[in-house]
């Protein structure tokens, strides 16, 4: 549990709801937010979130 | 002087025998008597032979120290029986030893133990080094009054009978509970609302990816594990008990994830108001009957265990 869950990247298909130090990845369909998302997520080790508002965010849970 | 001098021996090889009977009883029911506890332990760990090795020699030197002592009071060594002192400090390092290895283990576990069940497995096996001791110690004991009245097939006879007596009654009261006993396990259904994975109406998890959603409501298991008393509800509410029953339902029943696949973590979340714990998986082998009975003989653990019913509050409380 050290150091808690860490947000490694936004993925989002609203650019005006998101801004930041993040990694922020703009989609422009929920298909390629999907898609994006799951990339990374394997790359990461990370778990893909559904924060509701057309946003992904990829956590890893160290 | 000459005369006396076979008589003097005969009288030695005597004692030699008599002791040698004493240890050698004593030293079998120990080593027995640790094996027997090795195979209670079968399922949790340790599951490779050279730590069978290990935990099979370290119960041998335990029993052979535990059935030295009463030949050497006999002989009226006190001294020698105080090496028992030194054993102690000894155990304490099986301990430490055990709990470094699954530390260093944990790292390579897809689902880790905890800390908990750690410290739980290292205790155990320290613990039962002394209970191989104890049986050695009453097997020798019982040998050596046995050598008294009759010749050493008998003393040897008295020491197994008692040897094993003591490796039963020790075997009855270091049982430890485990979930089954203090809560009820039941199939419950798994639900999403929107991204949040539902069990028993408790949110575990906010799954985005909607493969996974399906994943889950195809392929996962969920059960709900209802703590019998208040004093179930605050074992079953320690983060570490909770832990050593995912670790043991995903050891059990296999796990469907991987490094690079974490949205299949199994999970035990509570319910704060009831203190239900739901704990969702997604097994190799989808069998709902094999899941409950891994997380019903989950021990329950002694760090784990709170009692709160003990305690004047609880009793002020409607």
């Amino acid at each position: 549990m050290e150091g808690g869950p860490r947000i490694f990247a936004v993925i989002t298909e609203e650019a005006q709801k998101v801004g930041g130090g993040l990694p922020i990845f703009y989609v422009d369909s929920s298909e390629e937010k999907e898609r994006v998302a799951m990339y990374i997520s394997r790359i990461t080790g990370g778990v893909i979130h559904d924060v509701g508002n057309g946003t992904y965010i990829v956590v890893i849970h160290q | 002087m000459g005369a006396s001098a076979p008589i003097m021996r005969v009288c030695l090889g005597v004692g030699v025998l008599e002791h040698l009977t004493v240890i050698a009883t004593g030293t079998l029911m120990g080593s027995l008597g640790r094996l027997l506890l090795l195979h209670v332990d079968y399922r949790q760990y340790p599951s490779y032979p050279q730590a069978y090795v290990v935990h099979l020699a370290f119960g041998f030197i335990a029993a052979f120290l535990g059935s030295i002592a009463v030949p050497a009071i006999v002989d009226k060594e006190f001294a020698a029986a105080s090496f028992l002192a030194l054993a102690a400090t000894q155990f304490r390092e099986v301990r430490k030893i055990e709990r470094e290895t699954l530390e260093r283990i944990e790292e390579t576990e897809l689902v880790p133990r905890g800390t908990a069940y750690i410290e739980g497995i290292a205790k155990t096996f320290e613990a039962r080094n002394y209970l191989a001791m104890l049986v050695g110690l009453v097997a020798s004991l019982g040998a050596q009054i046995g050598s008294r009245w009759g010749n050493m097939v008998f003393a040897g006879g008295v020491g197994i009978v008692l040897g094993l007596a003591t490796i039963m009654i020790l075997k009855r009261s270091i049982t430890r509970e485990v979930v089954g006993d203090i809560a009820h396990v039941t199939p419950a259904d798994i639900s999403f609302d929107g991204p949040l994975l539902v069990v028993e109406d408790i949110h575990l998890m906010n799954i985005g990816q909607p493969e996974a959603r399906q994943i889950y409501l195809e392929q996962g298991l969920a059960v709900a594990i209802s703590p019998k008393n208040i004093d179930a509800k605050a074992t079953l509410a320690n983060i570490g008990q909770r832990q050593a029953i995912v670790h043991d339902a995903a050891t059990l029943c296999g796990v469907r994830m991987d490094v690079s696949e974490r949205e299949f973590t199994p999970l035990a979340r509570r319910d704060l108001v009831s203190g239900v714990v739901a704990l969702v998986i997604v097994p190799a082998e989808r069998n709902m009957e094999a899941l409950m009975t891994a997380v019903r003989q989950t021990p329950v653990l002694e760090d784990c265990v709170r009692k709160p019913s003990e305690a004047k509050p609880s009793k002020i409380m409607p």
